[in-house]
């Protein structure tokens, strides 16, 4: 993979022994973390992911915070590209569909299969397909759907009243 | 601290539900997820401790039972790796070398030694620890860049959020007389003494902790610095007024894109004069003067 980094350039002329700099590096590695927003440490798991790339681990926690602050309180999927000078890029995700369904609940049960829970309709798991399906390996919206219906299930919410571990699903084929 | 490295290895489709198990159900504070292999690795990191057999037994029962939910999480194997902080917190410093930012200021591993390219080119060693920069972020660069754009010499410096201490150095190399920094944080007031002991120039920095200004016991300075983040300047913007002299110079830097709009009417509001508003990639910072009526006139 083989990406220009211009994106400093873009916006201001530097000095020109930096403009010599900026020049097209080669991504040598992908980091891929669930963090939460504007709380990054340089404990693990950003510690040890982004330090045996080779990373400054300060500088990506000072960027990450500062870039997710109006996030706070929802854990982010961020995907860090690592040049072969070690600086890196990174673009930053909607919440995992266990976030969203999180925030509609509460926090998921430990036995989803005793104790529920809480409920969430139909609707907020197609809210929360459709805001995901970008970032799902799903087909199509039905499928984005079960896949988040899934998640619900082990996390012991119920659908429009309907015990997901019993039933399996409480998508009717016509969901879309 | 050492810690445990939990990998589970996985399917593309339990992505999401295993990293929930891994979070809500072990507690773990985040993780990172490896889906260009196949199987799947997601990997958590726990402190190895007693309670680390429960939190394997806890995985392995949360794993069993996706099944049941519909989930195809195979092969759902765990790998378990100790791992400590020495392992990863000093990889990043074979790739750290000087760096010159400005015409007169050069940031240097403290275990490099430095030759100066041209007269008139200063050092500010630092030696970073886990937590604190290596002052070639641009959030440090446009306070070093507003400092050389300022500093004349002979001034009076607060370095508020001081951190490595990077700012209290290279304000001394480039003539400040007398300064204080604070830091909030304990950890970054011994790094920041730490990286003054090694910059003989700045000796004479008092560092101390505070939480922004509530410690601070000065008298009117001529220049206040500030790379903390947008919504701490915020709150230190209404603080700071009676600390700066008349004609004072207040920088600030560590603002995202999206919130300097929102700063720099923070700073009109308050009365400052906006002499530079500077924007390095994402980042932006502003150099702002209080000026009171005899300035004006």
């Amino acid at each position: 993979m083989r990406r220009a980094c211009v994106g400093a350039a873009d916006k201001l002329r530097l000095p020109q022994h930096e403009e010599e700099n900026i020049v097209a590096k080669n991504v040598v590695n992908v980091v891929k973390l669930q963090i939460a927003a504007a709380k990054a440490t340089p404990a693990p798991p950003v510690g040890p992911a982004l330090g045996q790339a080779g990373i400054n681990i300060a500088q990506f926690t000072k960027e990450f915070n500062a870039r997710t602050q109006d996030q706070a309180g929802s854990i982010i999927p961020v995907e860090i590209s690592v040049f072969d000078d070690r600086s890196f890029e990174f673009v930053t995700k909607t919440p995992p569909a266990a976030d969203q369904l999180r925030k509609l609940v509460g926090k998921g049960s430990g036995e989803p299969n005793i104790k529920k829970a809480g409920n969430v309709t139909l609707d907020q798991i197609k809210a929360i397909a459709e805001n995901k399906m970008q970032d799902l390996n799903a087909n199509d919206i039905t499928n984005a759907m079960r896949m988040i219906e899934g998640t619900a299930r082990s996390m012991g919410i119920t659908v429009d009243g309907v015990d997901l571990t019993v039933e399996g699903t409480a998508i009717k084929e016509d969901a879309e | 601290m050492n810690w445990q490295a939990i990998t589970v290895n996985t399917s593309d489709e339990a992505i999401e539900a295993v990293s929930a198990i891994l979070m809500d159900g072990a507690g773990a504070e985040g993780v990172q997820v490896n889906d260009q292999v196949t199987p799947v690795k997601i990997t958590a990191y726990f402190e190895d401790n007693a309670a680390i057999r429960h939190i394997i037994q806890t995985i392995k029962t949360a794993l069993a039972s996706l099944e049941r939910y519909g989930i195809n999480a195979s092969p759902a194997t765990l790998d378990i790796a100790g791992i400590s902080e020495k392992d990863w917190s000093d990889n990043w410093k074979a790739y750290y070398h000087a760096t010159r930012i400005t015409r007169h200021l050069t940031v240097v591993p403290a275990w490099e030694s430095f030759l100066p390219q041209q007269e008139h080119e200063y050092p500010i060693f630092l030696n970073p620890e886990l937590s604190f920069g290596t002052g070639t972020h641009p959030t440090t660069k446009l306070m070093l860049q507003a400092l050389e754009t300022v500093v004349r010499g002979g001034e009076t410096m607060l370095d508020i959020g001081t951190g490595s201490g990077v700012l209290s150095i290279a304000a001394k190399q480039l003539g400040v007389a007398q300064i204080l920094a604070t830091d909030v944080d304990d950890d970054a007031v011994q790094v920041a003494r730490d990286n003054l002991l090694v910059n003989p120039i700045a000796q004479d920095v008092k560092v101390i902790v505070s939480d922004l200004m509530a410690g601070v016991d000065s008298a009117p300075v001529d220049l206040i610095v500030a790379n903390i983040l947008a919504d701490v300047i915020e709150l230190l913007i209404p603080q700071i007024w009676g600390y700066l002299k008349p004609g004072g110079y207040f920088m600030v830097s560590g603002i995202i894109e999206a919130n300097a709009h929102h700063i720099l009417n923070q700073f009109t509001d308050a009365g400052y004069q906006v002499i530079q508003h500077n924007q390095m990639g994402d980042w932006h910072s502003f150099i702002v003067q209080k000026l009171v009526d005899e300035e004006i006139a």
